[in-house]
């Protein structure tokens, strides 16, 4: 039995103190699947896009599921994520999911200010396409696809409720020490197209071991078309336990982000 | 001609693993060291260890990130055999590359 390390403790400790004081205002994001017949859980609280995701495998490969996203938008718009006003031919919805369709440019790393805000609220079906499990290294594709509805909550139009899809693909790979992942996703409505890439990547601080938490230090950048931020690098402290993955951080513009996923 | 001394414990151990493994069937009171592809985390292993955990006769079960092997017992109630280890972690999305009997720790 190898002796406990009180520096990670702490930094646990301190961790949990933070997620939960983030943990009221998280809302949502896809995660991947455990095992069969697991329930993952998975919440996000990284303004301008913020998810909850709630997963079940019932085959190795295959699993259902809830999917809730948080994204705050501007009215001016400072994303091109327009899929049908763009080119301001036809409104649906007076632009109120729509931050585009004012006609407002798209302004690269630029941060609008946060008006409206979209609640997109999913069933989803998450099939592993394909694994692979080497020695030392595992790699996966992940397919995720939802229906629902948007809601804008918050923003000049209250009312919107309207019926929308969402798809994404994850490519990721890792092994003991490094971790890469690529992904895209889509959430599309009538009247309002949400889009975002991310690349990520991280390396292990320690040795993979199945009794203590295994920190590393990863980071994100993605780009969002439709939100008040276009482009964000993410540095975050990943700890890395059976049960749970524990992300905390914030982006080089100073928003927070945490995430925890949960396995039960 | 030199005989290792050791040779009637290895022609044993031999045969019990000749045995075992070529039945399909698991003895009991027997530990074993499942050598795991793609358990490369300890949140991998988890869902590994539960899906063991679950198997009636199962015990001791332990990890070794450094090696992405476990060890584990079978005892009286195991009703298995080294198939269901193989399934068990093709369940937990991972892939058994090999299993063999070890000496009790």
């Amino acid at each position: 039995m190898r002796p406990p390390l009180p520096p990670e403790r702490r930094l646990l400790a301190l961790a949990a103190g933070l997620l939960v004081a983030a943990a009221p205002t998280a809302a949502s994001l896809a995660a991947p699947l455990a095992y069969k017949d697991s329930t993952t859980l998975k919440l996000t609280y990284s303004p301008p896009w913020s998810t909850a995701d709630l997963n079940r495998a019932v085959t190795t490969h295959d699993g259902f599921g809830l999917s809730v996203n948080w994204i705050e938008t501007s009215s001016g718009g400072s994303g091109d994520g327009s899929s049908d006003d763009g080119g301001g031919g036809h409104h649906h919805h007076g632009g109120a999911a729509n931050p585009a369709a004012g006609g407002g440019g798209h302004s690269a790393h630029g941060m609008g200010n946060a008006d409206q805000a979209e609640l997109w609220s999913f069933v989803t079906y998450t099939r592993l396409l394909r694994r692979w499990n080497g020695s030392t290294s595992q790699a996966n594709i992940w397919l995720d696809l939802g229906a629902g509805t948007v809601s804008s909550l918050v923003g000049t139009n209250p009312n919107l409720q309207e019926a929308a899809l969402s798809a994404a693909v994850q490519i990721d790979a890792e092994t003991q020490r490094l971790y890469g992942a690529i992904s895209a996703r889509t959430l599309q409505s009538s009247s309002a197209s949400r889009n975002q890439a991310s690349i990520k990547t991280g390396v292990a601080l320690s040795a993979a071991n199945y009794e203590r938490i295994q920190p590393w230090i990863m980071v994100e950048v993605r780009g969002m078309q439709g939100t008040i931020m276009d482009v964000e690098v993410i540095p975050t402290l990943r700890l890395l336990h059976r049960r749970y993955v524990l992300e905390l951080g914030a982006s080089l513009h100073g928003h927070p982000h945490a995430s925890l996923r949960y396995t039960f | 001609m030199n005989v290792p001394k050791a040779w009637p414990s290895l022609l044993l151990g031999g045969l019990l693993t000749l045995l075992v493994l070529g039945t399909g069937a698991a003895a009991t009171n027997t530990t074993w060291l499942l050598k795991i592809n793609g358990m490369v985390c300890a949140f991998c292993a988890q869902g590994i260890q539960k899906k063991l955990a679950a198997i009636p006769g199962i015990s001791d079960i332990s990890v070794d990130m450094a090696t992405r092997t476990v060890r584990l017992r079978t005892g009286e109630g195991f009703r298995g055999n080294t198939e269901t280890f193989r399934q068990v972690i093709k369940e937990a999305g991972y892939v058994l590359q090999s299993i063999e009997p070890k000496p009790a720790r």
